[in-house]
């Protein structure tokens, strides 16, 4: 089964350290929609009776920015288009820009998860990050889903925001916990080219955490969330049972997607493709009935299997035997460096899945990079 | 005969070689001034440029009428570098007379000096020409200069002669000063033919060129030839002249400088120095000065990339044809690989032969620690050479072990004589003598280590000295040296490339050191890095390298995976600028970490 993805690209602010692709203020939405309709429609005469997709994410962006009536009318434009048969459809919402009538509708209309970008319950944080919402808004944000009937909810934070301590990090946490939430996405602040926070930090009117307090900040959250019952299944993602999210691994398992919107990446039918990030371009290439593509990749076997391996091994680990069964490889002569790994305590091995430890998943880059150069080498010179 | 003149120039870096040399081109009418476009037209190669020096010979003939006569100067030019004294002997030997060009604001520098000599010792007539006249801070130097060279010669005042070579000013006195000071070239052509190799490079399609001076004799198309110090037998397929190109001439007699083509295939036939005679009633003996140069400076060269071995001898085959100056051998090291043990001139020389492998064949090479040739005495009394530190046994596995000796000499200005001292001294150098040339200008004469002057020493000696000493060796002998092989391991495993041949009373300071920069030069990894330096298996000094904290990017870009993936991929590519030893990542400029160790 596939996913679905929808790219909003739409926020009221646009904050200092995002880079996903968003256009801030007041922006025509009717063309939006109607423009996005028409890529489903000519994107869904690609697919084939194969094509059954059972997740759907609608991202951004702010998704809540958008009426109930814009949302309505996409979700059932995917339902008539596409072969849906849905386990999850998630939206994601910003606490300041969102109404109780609202969930209430995105929850009637068949959207069963949410995911709130709180990023903290600091207001000080909130302030560094330029979030629109304010800490009151981020506290009440479970308890408004619960009034609209959601039982699936993540919230989203950021650590390692400058001038954030130890202790705050700490009690943002424990009230995320306290909410009882069913998932929390932890992130690591970045510093992504391009953006304004990037750019204050060179011209150093913001200071990035020390690593070491960053590090401290990420093995905190691992053991705590582990002790509240949230089990890591990914870098930054954690979840109570039953509710980790499927669309998401579907990513990480290197399972197919489409996907819609200015910006928004693929992978359909072995090939990875693109939108383009610019509104404008995206809207006027589908006046003209074109699917909005910049560009495509087709993967071979060998990229499928760095990829879903990489991906795997930053997520909930690496089942060796059925990876080597779904590409007909041997990966016996990685065992050097799995047990090198293993004895540097950056990796476990149980049986014949392999995952990460928290200092494995602290060196993830570093890991990854050195996990496919071995099984290249190893798929190559066998 | 009577109206060749066989010249060469000798001058220091920047005070106006090139620039001279492309106004005599032009007066001469050799080449028209607006061919001048690419700059100088005697460094051609772009590494020599870059450095300021002449690496390989070149001859210019030109032709210069004087009122109904008509003259051939042929311009040899000369490198200007200790490694590189012997070639410039051998040029200074096809040459009756030297240009001696000092910057009029610079005055007498340190690296005219020794091949100076070197023209005066091959009985050369000297033409001492004054550079840069026009330039504004002439006048008040410009006394003081003459009077330095009137020293260093001995020559009379107005035997000097005052040009501006960017300007064109003394051009015409010069060519006269040459035609009229130079004596012509002496020789018989009716003797059997003494031709001297003074150059030769690698043409693909001609083979070897070998630029050669004809002594006695007369050499054209379709002789048979032979050479001295090599066993094969060539028939000329043709001579020439160098007009800028090369230009065919019929033959070339007694007297004259020119080329000559045999589809020589390798380059090491024609060694230079040596003598080509005829295989026929061929002269008897060759010309004397004739020396096999070997290499006195060894390293390993070893591909980046493992893969790319055979890449990496196809190039240094291809180099060697056109520097018959460097060796080769395959060596397998156990932290680089396959490889080879390459031998050099001197530390110039391997620069010069890394860049071009890098530039010109574009090889992504690891290059180790440059080390000398020792000889070992085992336990059973036999002898070995050694020109790899991985082949030196651990102490008490041998009877004895040499080093080999030079006599340096170092020419300088009198106030810098004490941190010469100094240096020397450190260098563990045996002071011989010390000899004022002139008021201000000393000679000091010391035996030292050939191992010790290898090692930046001729850097130091410029900077201790603002770059007003010059540097002269000759090899001397073999002698015993209480000398141990310090190995470096990295998380216990020894690092073969790593190892080098120091003397024992340096050991300690030098393993602290050398410990201390790979420390710098080794990133953080996964795991903690222990570094140690050990002389058999005690260990003398250690640094740790902790492990990196964190390396990771926490989202995953939503759906953009190839973004991730790439990300990944530009981390690996870096991984492959890497050497890995055990599971430590040793950076490429690790294993030269020797050549920087600051005091």
């Amino acid at each position: 089964m596939k996913g679905v993805y929808v790219h909003i690209p739409f926020c009221k602010h646009k904050c200092t350290y995002c880079d996903f692709y968003s256009l801030e203020g007041q922006q025509d939405h009717d063309t939006f929609v109607h423009m996005l309709c028409r890529e489903i429609e000519l994107r869904s005469a690609q697919l084939s009776a194969d094509d059954v997709f059972d997740t759907i994410f609608i991202g951004g962006g702010t998704p809540s920015l958008l009426s109930a009536q814009h949302m309505h009318t996409i979700l059932d434009c995917l339902h008539k288009c596409l072969n849906i048969q849905s386990i999850e459809t998630t939206s994601e919402c910003n606490p300041g820009a969102v109404t109780n009538t609202k969930l209430r509708d995105f929850r009637s209309m068949g959207i069963d998860r949410l995911s709130f970008g709180v990023q903290s319950f600091h207001q000080e944080e909130l302030d560094v990050l330029t979030r629109i919402h304010s800490a009151d808004e981020a506290r009440h944000a479970i308890a408004h889903a619960r009034d609209a009937g959601f039982d699936n909810v993540n919230l989203d934070l950021i650590f390692a925001v400058p001038g954030q301590t130890m202790a705050r990090w700490q009690s943002t946490l424990e009230y995320a916990v306290a909410c009882e939430t069913d998932h929390i996405s932890a992130y690591s602040l970045i510093f992504e080219e391009g953006t304004k926070l990037n750019a204050q930090k060179l011209k150093g009117l913001v200071q990035p955490l020390p690593e070491d307090l960053d590090a401290d900040m990420y093995e905190y959250s691992l053991a705590f969330l582990a002790e509240k019952g949230y089990s890591q299944y990914e870098v930054s993602n954690h979840a109570l049972p039953g509710k980790q999210c499927q669309h998401n691994l579907k990513y990480w398992h290197g399972t197919e997607y489409v996907s819609f919107g200015p910006s928004a990446h693929g992978y359909l039918h072995s090939t990875r493709y693109a939108n383009v990030r610019s509104l404008k371009a995206y809207v006027s290439s589908l006046q003209e009935f074109n699917l909005p593509v910049v560009s495509t990749e087709t993967l071979s076997e060998h990229t499928k299997l760095s990829e879903e391996a990489f991906l795997r091994l930053r997520a909930d680990g690496i089942e060796m035997v059925s990876l080597e069964k779904k590409y007909g490889v041997s990966l016996a002569s990685m065992q050097p460096w799995l047990q090198d790994m293993q004895s540097a305590g950056l990796l476990e091995v149980q049986d014949s899945h392999i995952h990460m430890t928290s200092r494995g998943y602290l060196m993830s880059n570093t890991l990854s990079a050195d996990f496919i150069h071995e099984l290249e080498r190893s798929v190559l010179h066998g | 005969m009577k109206n060749t003149r066989n010249f060469c120039i000798i001058a220091h870096i920047d005070h106006g070689k090139s620039t001279l040399a492309d106004r005599l081109l032009e007066r001469t009418g050799t080449i028209s001034a607006r061919d001048f476009h690419h700059g100088q037209i005697l460094d051609d190669n772009p590494l020599e440029q870059e450095r300021g020096i002449t690496i390989k010979l070149h001859a210019i003939q030109m032709k210069y009428k004087r009122e109904k006569e008509e003259f051939t100067l042929n311009l040899i030019d000369t490198p200007g570098h200790v490694d590189f004294s012997y070639e410039v002997s051998r040029s200074l030997a096809a040459c009756e007379g030297a240009l001696l060009i000092v910057d009029a604001t610079q005055g007498v520098e340190a690296q005219t000096i020794s091949n100076l000599y070197l023209a005066i010792e091959a009985g050369l007539e000297i033409i001492p020409v004054i550079n840069k006249i026009d330039l504004p801070a002439a006048a008040t130097t410009l006394e003081g200069v003459k009077q330095q060279v009137i020293d260093l010669i001995g020559c009379d005042e107005s035997e000097m002669i005052l040009a501006s070579a960017k300007s064109g000013i003394g051009t015409d006195d010069i060519l006269e000063a040459i035609v009229e000071r130079i004596p012509a070239p002496k020789g018989d052509p009716e003797a059997p033919l003494r031709a001297l190799i003074y150059d030769s490079v690698f043409d693909a399609y001609r083979g070897a060129i070998v630029y050669l001076r004809i002594i006695d004799g007369t050499l054209k198309a379709g002789d048979k030839i032979k050479f001295f110090a090599t066993p094969p037998k060539y028939d000329v397929e043709e001579v020439g002249v160098m007009v800028m190109k090369r230009n065919p001439v019929k033959e070339l007699s007694a007297g004259q400088v020119g080329y000559m083509t045999a589809s020589i295939k390798n380059l090491n036939d024609t060694k230079v120095g040596d003598t080509i005679t005829h295989v026929k009633d061929g002269a008897p003996e060759p010309i004397s000065g004739f020396k096999e140069v070997k290499p006195m400076v060894f390293s390993g060269i070893y591909p980046a990339d493992s893969d790319d071995f055979e890449d990496l001898r196809t190039a240094l085959n291809k180099l060697s044809l056109n520097d018959s100056a460097i060796t080769f051998e395959p060596e397998t090291s156990t932290a680089l690989g396959f490889g080879f043990r390459c031998g050099f001139l001197g530390l110039l020389h391997m620069e010069i032969v890394q860049e071009r492998l890098e530039r010109e064949f574009e090889q992504t090479i690891v290059t180790t620690v440059p080390n000398v040739s020792y000889r070992l005495i085992d336990n059973n009394g036999e002898v070995k050479n050694i020109s790899s530190p991985v082949d030196m046994p651990n102490p008490g596995e041998f009877k004895a072990i040499e080093e080999p000796y030079i006599r340096a000499q170092l020419i300088t200005p009198s106030e810098y004589i004490g941190q010469i001292m100094k240096l020397c001294i450190e260098r563990r150098g045996i002071f011989v003598s010390q000899t004022y040339i002139t008021e201000t200008r000393v000679d000091l004469t010391f035996e030292l280590p050939l191992a010790e002057v290898v090692f930046d020493f001729y850097d130091k000696l410029k900077s201790n000295t603002r770059g007003y000493a010059s540097l002269d060796y000759e090899f001397i002998d073999n002698r015993p040296s209480d000398l141990v092989k310090l190995d470096v391991l990295l998380n216990g495993d020894p690092v073969d490339a790593l190892s080098s041949i120091v003397h024992r009373q340096n050991a300690h300071s030098w393993g602290k050191k050398l410990c201390k920069k790979l420390k710098e030069l080794i990133p953080r990894q996964m795991f903690e890095v222990a570094i140690q330096a050990a002389i058999g298996s005690r260990i003398v000094s250690r640094e740790t390298v902790k492990a990196m904290r964190k390396d990771v990017t926490s989202k995953c870009y939503g759906g953009d995976i190839s973004r991730k993936r790439k990300l990944l991929e530009k981390q690996k590519e870096g991984k492959k600028r890497m050497k890995q030893v055990g599971r430590v990542e040793v950076p490429q400029e690790a294993f030269l970490a020797v050549l920087s160790l600051d005091d």
